[in-house]
């Protein structure tokens, strides 16, 4: 292993190390030229894996959106708890990761927007649940009705709207 | 953009969901890696990784029990050689202060989901053909998180900076602090056990800096 030492004046007392890690990657990969780099793209071959998994993709989105549901119905009556706050945002932040990969970009946005709330708003008993519950009616409904297209009008004013709700709910606290 | 074959390069993908964990095994193998482990939650990956010893990780940022910035804490924080590892943030935490708390945990790399074959594979790609030289210092033990040099910058954790920041190393330049990898993992485990992971929320800070 090489280290490397900060050019500074001897006997001065360095505040840090550079290391160069040992192990050299490219000893692992190979560069592919020529006839071999025109036979195999991994990007689009990769593409084509993700689209040959694609007929499960509905089916995915609406179990994840059955996991918000469901933490949703487990709530208790009242303010929003810590815990409640905590279950939800992991579903709804898992849908904002996946839901564009799995073709429903606005769902995914909705699910965004609310792990926003949930991440600006501290304790979780300020929540308002009408809020939350506008959100996951959003999700639900956009995956119900198959709103895949990034360009449905309805879709996207609601989007829009519920952030404007959410932005207009923060900025007054 | 150079096109790489990856047949021999081993991976470890740290995801809970296990959606994802398929998306990701079907990415990673259509773009030509054919040794692929994958783990559920942090504590399995971090099983995972010490016998394996991968060369390259993949790490979801929001996991139960043990998450992606405390994984990445006790690797780099471990023996050498596998400290070294290059580690792939894949998260939907895409604010900008989340990018930075990731980088300042000592990944080499960021994915924000929803995640794209050519996403995955252009950090991939950079880990192997732009390895990047590990910084060490008092507080950090990581990839140099210098892409360019800045001679304007003033920031506190600028190196060589405050005399009260040294990180001490004798004239011959051997290191004299007690070595990161004598932190005891199986403690640091055993307490994330014991405790319910909570999900990564509280500080605020204005959409207007929100890098979404």
């Amino acid at each position: 292993m090489t280290r490397e030492t900060p050019k500074e004046p001897a006997k001065e007392r360095k505040d840090y190390e550079v290391v160069k890690p040992p192990q050299d990657l490219r000893s692992k990969v190979k560069i592919l030229e020529g006839k071999d780099a025109a036979r195999f793209d991994p990007v689009q071959a990769a593409e084509a894996a993700l689209q040959r998994l694609s007929g499960e993709f509905d089916a995915w989105m609406g179990l994840e959106v059955g996991t918000l549901l469901d933490a949703w119905a487990a709530l208790p009556e009242g303010p929003l708890t810590e815990e409640g706050k905590t279950t939800l945002f992991r579903a709804a932040h898992d849908i904002k990761g996946q839901a564009g990969t799995l073709g429903y970009p606005l769902a995914g946005a909705v699910a965004g927007n609310l792990c926003y709330l949930f991440e600006h708003v501290s304790p979780a008993a300020d929540i308002p649940r009408v809020l939350v519950e506008q959100h996951i009616d959003a999700v639900r409904a956009m995956v119900a009705e198959g709103a895949k297209d990034a360009d449905n009008e309805v879709a996207k004013a609601l989007v829009t709207r519920l952030a404007d709700v959410t932005d207009d709910f923060i900025s007054r606290r | 953009m150079p096109k790489l074959e990856f047949t021999g390069l081993r991976v470890l993908v740290a995801e809970d969901n296990p959606h994802m964990r398929k998306l990701l095994f079907t990415l990673l193998s259509g773009l030509g890696l054919r040794s692929i482990a994958m783990a559920e939650d942090g504590i399995d990956a971090y099983e995972a990784f010490k016998r394996q010893a991968p060369d390259i990780m993949l790490v979801d940022w929001q996991m139960p029990i043990m998450n992606g910035a405390e994984l990445t804490r006790l690797i780099r924080n471990g023996p050498e050689p596998s400290c070294f590892v290059p580690i792939i943030a894949v998260t939907a935490f895409s604010e900008k202060r989340h990018v930075l708390a990731a980088r300042d945990c000592g990944v080499t790399e960021i994915l924000c989901k929803p995640v794209s074959a050519k996403g995955i594979y252009l950090r991939i790609v950079n880990c192997i053909l732009n390895q990047r030289n590990f910084v060490r210092t008092r507080g950090f033990f990581g990839p140099d998180r210098r892409r360019f040099q800045n001679p304007h910058y003033t920031g506190a954790e600028r190196r060589g900076g405050k005399s009260d920041d040294k990180y001490d190393l004798d004239p011959s330049d051997e290191v004299t602090q007690a070595a990161p990898s004598e932190r005891k993992a199986d403690s640091v485990i055993s307490s994330m056990v014991a405790r319910t992971a909570g999900a990564d929320s509280g500080s605020s800070s204005s959409r207007k800096g929100n890098a979404e």
